[in-house]
Formats: C-alpha cells, structure tokens, sequence
C-alpha cells in the first residue's frame, strides 16, 4: 500500500511538464502531430538545452524544431558574442545525417529552424549549429524576409512575456530539389507561434527563394499545407483563425525604429517603387484586418 | 535521445580554413567557408564597453580575413563553384 503511495507520489511530482524529456520546449508538453503519416518514417526525435528537433533521415532535414521563447531567454540571447561551428549530429544514425560538405557548393545558406538569435546560453548556441537543425534555405530570403521574421518572433515574445514557436520546412509537389543528391530542399517554410496568455496563434508562411513575400496562416490552414499539427492541444477556434503576426521588420538589436527587409523589392531601388510596394503591403493588411473582423 | 555537446574546445575563426565556423558579433554573423566568408546580419557599435568590445572583435576578425588574403597569390575575380541541385522524388507527396 505504501509503495503504492509512493509510485503514486513519484507519477504526480514527474507532472506533465516531464511527459517525456524535453517537454518544456512544447506548448502543452505535447509534440506536434504528424497527420501526413509520411512524414514520420525514418525520425528521430532530438533533445537540446533550448529546443527540440524531429529529424527525418529521408529529407536530412528537421521537420519541425520546437521552442518556448520568454522575455528572459530573449534578453539572454541578445548578450551570446562567440565562435561557433556547424557540425554533423553524433546522434543519428550516419547514413541519416547531413554533413558539412552537403551544403558547401550547394548554393544554398545553410539555415536554422530555431535560430541561433533565440539562444539563451553559450551551450544552447553552439548546438543551434547541429546540422539536424538546419535545412537548405534561399540566401538572399535567409538573410533578409526569414532574419526580420525571426527578429519579430523575439520582439513578439518580449511583448508578450512567452511564446511556443514550431519552425519547420514544407516540401511540396511530386519532385524536390536536393543537394549534392542528399538534402532535399524545402519548397516553403512556415515558423508558428502561439501566445498561451491570450490563447492565440498563427503562423508565417514563406516561399524557399528570393524576391518573395510572405503570408499568414491558421494553424488548420497550416496543418493542410505541411502535414503537421504543430500545437495538437489547442481547441480548433483558436487553430482556425490566425492571430495578427508582427509585420516582419530588419532591425539591429538596439534599433526600435527598424526598416524593411532588403530583397523584398529587388528592382525596386526607386522611390516610386518603394512607395508602390508599401501601398500595395498597407491595402492588403487592411483587407486582411477587414477579413478578420468579419470573420 | 539526447545528442552529446559539440566537440570542445570552442571552434576557433581561421578565414577560409574551414566550411563550419561561424563569429556572433552583436546580431553580425561571419560564416566562414573555403571560398567564401559570408556576412550578415546587422550591428549597433554602441558608444560604451559593449560597443568597445564589439568594435574589437570585428576588427580582429577583418585583419584576420585581410591577413588570410593578402597571404596568398589571388586571382582578379574568382567565381565560387556552384553544384546545381539534382531533383528527386518527393518521399512526403
């Protein structure tokens, strides 16, 4: 009967948080849920000290990485200065992995699903570089839209106290890209967020190369294009409407001010073209905004 | 499954030695590669010790890519190769 007790005691003090290692970077403690069966042949799922990674050995990509962004971490992260190195992951099995020489001549950057800006610790950044962390991405969209979309992810979760964000590519179409004959290349990527304070979520949605734009989208809308449903434990009025997603914005780190992205209007160099670009990005949030409160 | 840390000691910046390395500097990164040293990102230099030390790191990892450069007979204008990506079937579709 004690022992019982005691097995009982033990269950309640584990709590859901500790459900399975690495919980605490899951809304809910719950991983998201792979409604295209596909996508779950050949993982294995990664635990780091800030985020977690469902790898697939067949794409040699993630396909998602997990965090749980708060003010604290964000301001934590904004002070890491140092040298890190992208590596291939010890973990997996090696016919799995992608590897440094993959991506060397391959054209393509290099990038991080949980970016190595939301890593709070020296530690956590330098396994931000594991390359089952990181998925062939367009550079200019790299360093330019997707950069101001991470920056306004952090500014989000400053805001708002706390934030879970689910990043992850979408391979879309019967054929893909892959480089060197190994890493496939994502046709889109989309980063979610959801605030458990107000109980909203949405997510950025991203064409894999330049001169692009990007969209916002349900978290039902979402879970049709990637085949993932990236907070499962959420009631489906929240997934079926989008929250209102920061505009994404370029900013140095002390710069409240901020500027567009470059790349978002390459032969738009003119004044006139910049003015057409923004009038027709302002018409369209108002439509958006519009829909919204129809809607 | 819990990956090990990467390999210790902490990576060093040699310009152009490596395909791996990359320098934090404020919101700068500096992506080391045999080629190419890829930078992006943006960086306040704020008048104060922060700024100071951020201004010193990036001056150390300039004079160490200028030195890298200089070290060597370069051609005018060299392009990096690129390997046109194959297309396969799509394993999720």
């Amino acid at each position: 009967m004690l022992l019982i007790r005691a097995l009982a005691l033990l269950v309640l003090l584990a709590g859901p948080a500790a459900a399975f290692p690495c919980g605490d970077h899951f809304a809910d403690g719950r991983r998201p849920d792979l409604v295209n069966p596909k996508l779950a042949r050949a993982t294995t799922p990664l635990c780091y000290d800030a985020f977690a990674v469902l790898y697939s050995g067949l794409s040699r990509t993630p396909v998602y990485a997990a965090e749980h962004l708060t003010r604290a971490s964000v301001a934590a992260a904004r002070t890491v200065d140092r040298v890190d190195a992208f590596h291939d992951e010890d973990a997996l099995p090696e016919a799995d992995r992608s590897r440094l020489d993959d991506y060397v001549h391959s054209g393509f950057d290099r990038g991080h699903m949980a970016p190595a800006g939301d890593m709070p610790t020296g530690v956590a950044q330098a396994q931000s570089f594991t390359l089952a962390n990181i998925v062939p991405q367009d550079r200019a969209m790299n360093r330019g839209l997707w950069a101001a979309i991470e920056e306004s992810v952090r500014r989000l979760a400053t805001e708002r106290r706390a934030l879970f964000v689910v990043t992850g590519p979408i391979f879309g179409g019967d054929s893909v890209q892959a480089i060197n004959g190994r890493v496939l290349v994502p046709t889109q990527l989309f980063k979610a967020v959801y605030d458990p304070a107000r109980g909203e979520a949405g997510a950025y949605l991203v064409p894999n190369r330049d001169d692009t734009d990007w969209r916002s989208v349900s978290l039902t809308e979402l879970r049709g294009l990637a085949g993932i449903d990236v907070f499962p434990g959420l009631p489906d009025a929240v997934k079926g409407r989008a929250m209102t997603l920061p505009e994404p914005r370029t900013f140095s780190r002390g710069d409240e001010a901020g500027a567009a992205p470059r790349g978002r209007h390459r032969d738009g160099d003119s004044f006139e073209a910049w003015a057409r670009d923004q009038l027709h990005r302002l018409a369209r949030r108002l439509w958006r905004d519009l829909m919204r409160a129809i809607f | 499954m819990t990956p090990k840390p990467p390999p210790a000691p902490t990576p060093m910046f040699r310009p152009y030695a490596d395909a791996a390395a990359v320098q934090t500097i404020g919101g700068l990164s500096l992506e080391n590669g045999p080629d190419v040293i890829a930078v992006h990102g943006s960086l306040d230099l704020t008048r104060d010790r922060v700024g100071l030390d951020r201004a010193r790191a990036l001056q150390a990892a300039i004079t160490a890519i200028v030195e890298a450069l200089s070290g060597s007979d370069l051609p005018d204008e060299a392009a990096a190769p690129v390997e046109k990506p194959g297309t396969v079937r799509n394993p999720f579709a």
